[in-house]
């Protein structure tokens, strides 16, 4: 089996840390509360702390090593194009935003061409304006910079 | 069964087949059949993305997309199992141990037909024992008081928790996380804010659309961009299946009484919380191996491993709606979602929906019913289709569904926090598939915290007036005595899977 080398925190720890670090906050914020609505919270998130604490322990305690997981980097890159399409959807609204985003993706992410990346993102827009905002008549999220009809 | 139960029958059989409803059953099993051929995305990432698209339906709609969802999915999953050794749910990694040696033998399309009337049939066994079981539901939900609702939750919780997942402490883990993140917001009682941190979107609580889509949706996706599949299959090239249809369907006559076992199975292990589908396929498969009289063939490509697991499979469908009707105890996540979806829409499961709206219980459980046997006809006739469309690059599906999980979050309120919520939830829930936490408990636990809080409550006040003694009532104390239970037979079920695994990893050397 391989081993971990000393000191080295398992990746997969870090999540273990950062509910943790919630729970702890949480329970911590419970103390600013009054008697009656901190009881509940209190017993809850006591045990999960525990049982946090208690995982936390026994993986920083194993001795194996990391097993081998491919993808850090394209899962990092996914999260950054998320992070791309909230920007642009917050600025454009709720159809032009993920319309732009998919022609973006599709050009520079899947290697399409202009023309069918173009149509494509120009469709998706139009099928969400028409689907989501037309036929049900609910108006669509503005955006910050544009407004659309719907 | 009484009048009242069959008259609710027969008026929502009449509904679902009533133009235009029947369309809705039928795009829903097409929507679920696509979404389920595809590894990577499930057709609980599906009922999320739909939610926002019915906030303005009305709620005969919304049950026959929804039961179609849960009915439709199953079975489509196997085929990617058959064909290619990926399973498009945990479910159907049973299926993949004699089904994908059955195409590597040239006999794909026996396999696949008998996983089709395995399924069609199985879910009708399943449907019908449901129906059945009805009139004691009813009585059951109507019985019930307010610590026998909290001990449901905490059994549901603890059950899910101790279950799902490989390990009981982090099971119960996601669940605490759970019901904690499911108390920001309002105090149900005094009304005093909990754990806002300032930020005026937490006043509401945590919304679980968004929480939904994050979890599932977007988590899905972001584990199928980190996987660098180029298509869906993993494989470039469309192959040709071998094979009868015909012979595969008669299999399970040849077999029938195999298939009636492994039908019961499925039923009645898909009623009880958590333990899964998964579960109710290895055991059929377990139980299939085990009481044949040749068992040398089972791993190797034999047509009654495809079968047993396919029939439960299917089955649990109709046992998993039980607790999920009868006391809003979601059995998996799929039924979470749809408790979610069904609460978006003002319909509570349980004694409300049993007693004021039983047309709309059975218009799902037809609506589930149809979809399995469209799903199980629809699929063998379009399994050269299907291998087809595995072979789409998944660069050129991605933005679309991520475009839809994002405005789907956005459209459901018109904030941008919910959007910016569910990005947090696909990380987070994708980090949890990554490092092997479970995220069904945590889901659950947020759609189960307020029935457990207010619950709570309510006994103590109770207890308190000298109104119910909780330590009296025979059901509390049954449930109590299931929920220690559960937390010992955790332990016993991750042996179980560890078993599996080995023995999957012997027969296929596939991805699980």
């Amino acid at each position: 089996m391989n081993r971990r080398p000393r000191g080295n925190i398992p990746t997969g720890s870090w999540l273990t840390l950062a509910f943790t670090l919630l729970a702890g906050a949480m329970l911590a914020a419970t103390f600013n509360l009054s008697r009656p609505s901190a009881w509940v919270p209190q017993a809850v998130l006591s045990v999960t702390l525990g049982l946090l604490v208690w995982q936390l322990i026994a993986e920083l305690r194993s001795q194996a090593a990391d097993a081998n997981r491919p993808g850090a980097r394209r899962a990092r890159s996914a999260v950054a194009w998320l992070g791309l399409l909230l920007v642009v959807t917050w600025l454009l609204g709720a159809a032009a935003g993920p319309a732009v985003f998919c022609l973006c993706w599709l050009h520079w992410h899947a290697g399409e061409r202009w023309p069918p990346s173009l149509a494509i993102g120009a469709v998706l827009g139009l099928a969400l304006w028409l689907l989501f905002s037309v036929l049900p008549g609910v108006p669509l999220y503005p955006g910050a910079m544009l407004r659309l009809p719907g | 069964m009484d009048g009242t139960i069959l008259d609710a029958a027969l008026q929502a059989l009449g509904l679902v087949f009533s133009w235009p409803y029947i369309l809705y059953p039928v795009a829903g099993t097409l929507l679920a059949m696509l979404f389920s051929a595809s590894p990577g995305l499930n057709s609980s990432g599906l009922m999320a993305l739909a939610i926002p698209l019915t906030y303005a339906w009305d709620p005969l709609a919304v049950m026959l997309l929804f039961g179609a969802f849960v009915g439709g999915a199953t079975f489509m999953g196997s085929v990617t199992a058959i064909l290619f050794n990926i399973p498009g749910k945990a479910q159907n990694a049973v299926t993949m141990l004699d089904g994908y040696p059955m195409t590597q033998q040239g006999q794909a399309r026996t396999a696949i037909g008998c996983a089709a009337a395995s399924s069609a049939l199985g879910s009708t066994f399943g449907v019908f024992l449901l129906i059945a079981l009805i009139p004691l539901m009813r009585a059951a939900a109507v019985a019930l008081g307010p610590p026998e609702y909290l001990m449901l939750a905490v059994w549901g919780l603890t059950t899910l928790a101790a279950l799902v997942g490989s390990s009981l402490v982090k099971g119960l883990a996601a669940a605490g996380l759970g019901l904690s993140l499911a108390m920001i917001g309002y105090d149900p009682r005094t009304a005093e804010l909990r754990f806002t941190f300032g930020l005026d979107y937490l006043h509401d609580g945590l919304n679980l659309v968004p929480v939904f889509l994050g979890l599932f949706a977007l988590a899905g996706v972001i584990d199928l961009i980190a996987s660098g599949r180029e298509t869906l299959s993993g494989q470039s090239r469309h192959q040709d299946l071998g094979g009868s249809v015909a012979e595969g369907v008669r299999s399970v006559f040849r077999h029938f009484g195999l298939f009636l076992r492994s039908s019961l199975i499925g039923t009645v292990i898909g009623a009880i919380p958590g333990i899964g589908s998964a579960v109710a396929g290895f055991i059929a498969y377990g139980h299939a191996s085990q009481s044949a009289r040749d068992r040398s063939r089972f791993g190797q490509g034999d047509i009654r491993g495809v079968l047993a697991p396919e029939a439960a499979n299917d089955a649990k469908d109709g046992g998993a709606l039980v607790p999920t009707l009868a006391l809003g105890i979601p059995g998996g996540t799929g039924t979470a979602v749809l408790l979610g979806a069904l609460s978006l829409h003002g319909l509570t499961p349980g004694r409300e929906m049993l007693t004021g709206n039983l047309v709309l219980v059975f218009v799902l459980i037809w609506s589930l019913f149809l979809s399995n046997w469209i799903t199980s006809l629809l699929g063998l006739a379009l399994v050269n289709p299907m291998a087809r469309l595995s072979t789409i690059r998944t660069a050129r599906l991605i933005p679309f569904i991520l475009a839809l999980a994002v405005f789907g979050a956005l459209q459901y309120r018109g904030l941008i926090g919910d959007a910016v919520c569910a990005v947090l939830f696909g990380v987070v829930g994708y980090l949890m598939k990554r490092f092997d936490w479970p995220r069904v408990p945590l889901v659950i636990a947020l759609a189960l915290a307020p029935m457990f809080e207010t619950n709570l409550h309510l006994t103590l006040r109770l207890q308190e007036l000298g109104r119910v003694d909780f330590w009296s009532r025979p059901l509390v104390l049954l449930l109590l005595a299931l929920t220690v239970v559960s937390l010992f037979l955790g332990p016993f079920l991750g042996r179980l899977r560890a078993f599996r695994a080995g023995r999957r990893g012997r027969a296929g050397g596939g991805r699980p």
